[in-house]
C-alpha cells in the first residue's frame, strides 16, 4: 500500500523537471593548490619558522656589515695611531647603553677620550695599537665568514665526489674507499689540523686546507648513505633503461635528490669551520697579525680583559651571533627540507 | 662478536701506528728548533746537542728507533723539561685533565639529561623552547668565550670563585662548568629527540594502557630506551672534551695535558708534541672502539659486524 502511494506521488512530477547531473571526471581530479617544486615547498615551510628567518636576516646584516662596515666608519682596519690606543667604545646618543668612552682603571671610571684628548668618537673603541675596532671587527668577520664558507664548500665538493663515487660504483671500490675513510676518522682531526698548521705558514689558506683534510669525511658518509638508498629506486632504473650515461645518472638524478642533505650539512659545517678558526687563533695558531679574524680579536681582547672588557665582549658577541644564526638557520632548513625529521 | 672485536682491534692499532708515523714525519718538517738561543750556540755546540738527541741520524734510522721505543712504551725524553721522559710528564699531567674531563662529563650529562627530558615532556611549550634555546646557545658559544666571560665576571669582578690555578675543589668549578657547556647542549638535544621518538613506541602505549603512573613510564620505559643511542655521541664528545681542555686549561692555568700540548707546540718540544699527540689519539681510538662495543652490549638488537 505504501509503495503504491509513493509511486503515485512520484508520477505527479514531470520528468522534464529533472536534469541529470553532469559528472566531470576532470574536475574531480583538479589540483586546487599551486604545484610547488622542491625549492618552493621548502621555502614555504622555512618561511613559517620565525627563528630561522630571523637568523637569515641577522646573517645577511652581518655579511653586509662585514663588506661595508669599514667604509661606514671611514677608518682603515690596519692603520695604527698609538696616541689613540685603547679608547673604549663611544657612540654619541648611546652613552646610556655603555658606549660612553669610560673604562674602570683602578677604582673609578675614567673618560679615556678626555684624558687622551681625542675629539673623534670610535663606535667600538680602539685596540692596543690604536686601530679602529669597528673596522677591525668587520674586517675580521669577513675573513672568518670567508674561511667558514670556503672550508664548507671544499668539504662539500670533496665529500660529494668521494661519497658519490663510493656509493655509485659500490662493491670493491666502495669497500676500499670506506676502509680509507674509516682509518681517517680514527685520527683526532684537531691534532691533525694543529700539526698541519705548524708546518705550513700560518694564514687563511693553511687554515682552510687544514680544516678540509678530514672535514669532508662526514659529508661523504651522508652522501654515500643517500645515494645507496636512491640508486636502486625505480626512477634510476627507468633512466638507465632509457640509456642515460653514468655521468647523467649521477649529476641529473642522484645528486639533485641529495641536495637537501648536502645543503643542511653545508649550513652546519660553516659555523663549525668558523668556530675552529676562532679556536685555533685563540691558542695562537691562527692567522698571523696584523690580519684580524674574530678568533684573533677575541684572543687579543682576552689579554686586556681586566681593564678593557669591550675588546673581548664585542668580537665575542659577533662570533656568538654568527654561530647561533647559522645553527638556527641550519635547524630550520633541516625541518624545511625534510619535514619527517621535524620535532 | 669475537671476530669483529679482533678486526676492530687490528684497525685501531693500525690507525694508531699510521698516526704515529704520520706525526713523526710531520715533526721532521716542523720549522724552528727545539733548542733555545740557538743563534748563540756555536756550530760545534749545536752539533753536540743534536748528537745527544740523535737528531744527526738519518730520518729512516730515527723513525725505526722511535717506533721500536714506542712499542716498548718509551716516548723519548723532553727537550725542555730537563730531559725528563715524556711518559713521566704525561703521567704527571694526566690527573688534572682526567679529573676535569670526568667532572665536566658528569655535570654535562646530568644537566643535559634533565633539560632534554623536560623539553620532550613539555613538547612545544615555553619550557621546551627555553630548553632548546639554552642548547643552541651551548652549541654556538665557543667554550673559550664562555670560559673567559665566566672568569671575568665570577672570578675577577665578583670574586666569588678562584680566578685560576688548580689547588682546591673550588678551583675546579669554573673550568668544569666551562668545559661542560658543550656536553650539556649536545646531550640535551640528543635526549630530547630520542625521547620524542620513544614517545610514539608501542611499549610506551602498552605501559600507559597497563595503568602505570607517569613517573615510572618516563624514567623506566622512556628515558632508559632514549639513552641507548646517546652512547654513540660519547665518541665525538671525547674529541670535543679534548679540544676543550686545550683552551680551558690555558685560560684557567690548569697543569693538565692540554696545557702541556699547547705549550710544547710553541716551544718546538718535538718529543712532547709527539707523545701527547699519540696519547690523545690512543684515548680517542679507544673511546670509539668502546662506544661500538658498548652499543652492541647495551642494545642486543644491534648485531656487530653483520654476524647473523
Amino acid at each position: 500500500m505504501a509503495e503504491q502511494n509513493s509511486n503515485a506521488k512520484a508520477e505527479q512530477f514531470d520528468s522534464s523537471l529533472f536534469q541529470p547531473v553532469e559528472f566531470n571526471e576532470q574536475a574531480g581530479e583538479r589540483i586546487a593548490g599551486k604545484s610547488l617544486n622542491f625549492w618552493q615547498d621548502a621555502w614555504t615551510r622555512l618561511r613559517k619558522n620565525k627563528a630561522a628567518i630571523l637568523s637569515l636576516v641577522i646573517i645577511v646584516i652581518i655579511a653586509l656589515l662585514s663588506l661595508f662596515g669599514p667604509m661606514l666608519s671611514g677608518r682603515d682596519a690596519y692603520t695604527q695611531t698609538i696616541t689613540q690606543a685603547k679608547l673604549p667604545p663611544k657612540i654619541t646618543g648611546l652613552e646610556w647603553a655603555g658606549f660612553d668612552g669610560m673604562a674602570t682603571l683602578g677604582e673609578k671610571p675614567i673618560d679615556f677620550y678626555e684624558t687622551k684628548q681625542v675629539k673623534d668618537t670610535f663606535w667600538f673603541g680602539t685596540d692596543h695599537l690604536g686601530r679602529d675596532l669597528w673596522s677591525r671587527i668587520w674586517e675580521g668577520t669577513r675573513i672568518s665568514l670567508f674561511i667558514g664558507l670556503v672550508a664548507a664548500i671544499i668539504d662539500v665538493l670533496v665529500g660529494v665526489t668521494y661519497g658519490g663515487i663510493s656509493a655509485y660504483y659500490g662493491g670493491r671500490v666502495d669497500n676500499i674507499m670506506q676502509r680509507i675513510a674509516e682509518i681517517l676518522t680514527g685520527i683526532p682531526n684537531l691534532i691533525l689540523i694543529i700539526l698541519f698548521i705548524l708546518i705550513l705558514e700560518p694564514g687563511i689558506t693553511t687554515i682552510i686546507l687544514a680544516m678540509t683534510i678530514t672535514g669532508w669525511i662526514g659529508m661523504s658518509r651522508l652522501v654515500r648513505g643517500q645515494i645507496l638508498k636512491l640508486k636502486n629506486q625505480e626512477f634510476v632504473l627507468a633512466a638507465r633503461t632509457l640509456g642515460a650515461s653514468s655521468a647523467r645518472l649521477v649529476f641529473k638524478h642522484l645528486i639533485p635528490n641529495t641536495l637537501g642533505t648536502i645543503i643542511i650539512s653545508l649550513m652546519f659545517t660553516i659555523p663549525g669551520a668558523i668556530f675552529f678558526e676562532a679556536f685555533l687563533s685563540f691558542i695562537g695558531l691562527g692567522l698571523a697579525p696584523p690580519q684580524p679574524s674574530l678568533g684573533t680579536l677575541i684572543n687579543e681582547g682576552y689579554k686586556e680583559l681586566k681593564t678593557f672588557p669591550y675588546l673581548l665582549v664585542i668580537p665575542s658577541t659577533i662570533l656568538v651571533l654568527v654561530m647561533i644564526s647559522f645553527n638556527m638557520l641550519a635547524d630550520g632548513l633541516r625541518d624545511a627540507f625534510d619535514p619527517r625529521l621535524r620535532r | 662478536m669475537g671476530r669483529y672485536l679482533a678486526q676492530r682491534l687490528v684497525y685501531g692499532v693500525l690507525t694508531f701506528l699510521l698516526i704515529a708515523s704520520f706525526t713523526f714525519f710531520l715533526m721532521d718538517l716542523l720549522p724552528g728548533s727545539p733548542f733555545q738561543n740557538q743563534e748563540k750556540l756555536s756550530p760545534e755546540q749545536l752539533d753536540i746537542l743534536r748528537d745527544k738527541y740523535n737528531l744527526n741520524d738519518p730520518l729512516p734510522q730515527r723513525y725505526a728507533a722511535y717506533m721500536v721505543n714506542l712499542v716498548q712504551g718509551d716516548l723519548g725524553v723532553s727537550f725542555k723539561y730537563d730531559s725528563r721522559p715524556v711518559t713521566d710528564l704525561i703521567m704527571e699531567r694526566i690527573g688534572p685533565s682526567a679529573q676535569l674531563g670526568v667532572q665536566a662529563l658528569v655535570l654535562g650529562v646530568l644537566l643535559g639529561l634533565v633539560l632534554g627530558v623536560v623539553a620532550a615532556l613539555r613538547h612545544n611549550t615555553a619550557v621546551d623552547y627555553g630548553a632548546m634555546f639554552i642548547s643552541v646557545l651551548g652549541i654556538s658559544v665557543p667554550s673559550f668565550v664562555f670560559a673567559s666571560l665566566l672568569q671575568y665576571y665570577i672570578g675577577v669582578k665578583w670574586g666569588v670563585l678562584p680566578v685560576a690555578f688548580w689547588e682546591s675543589p673550588a678551583h675546579t668549578i669554573l673550568p668544569t662548568v666551562s668545559l661542560s657547556l658543550g656536553v650539556t647542549a649536545s646531550i640535551a638535544r640528543f635526549v630530547r629527540t630520542e625521547m620524542l621518538e620513544v614517545t610514539g613506541q608501542d611499549y610506551v602505549t602498552l605501559a600507559k594502557a597497563k595503568g602505570l603512573d607517569g613517573q615510572s613510564i618516563t624514567w623506566k620505559h622512556m628515558v632508559r630506551n632514549a639513552l641507548i643511542p646517546a652512547i654513540t655521541i660519547l665518541g665525538p664528545m671525547t674529541a670535543a672534551l679534548i679540544t676543550g681542555t686545550f683552551v680551558i686549561e690555558k685560560i684557567f692555568a690548569v697543569p693538565g695535558l692540554g696545557e702541556l700540548f699547547v705549550s710544547s707546540i710553541t716551544q718546538n718540544d718535538y718529543t712532547v708534541i709527539m707523545g701527547t699527540t699519540l696519547f690523545f689519539s690512543a684515548v680517542f681510538i679507544f673511546m670509539i672502539l668502546l662506544v661500538d662495543i658498548l652499543y652492541g652490549v647495551v642494545d642486543p638488537r644491534i648485531r656487530l659486524g653483520g654476524s647473523k
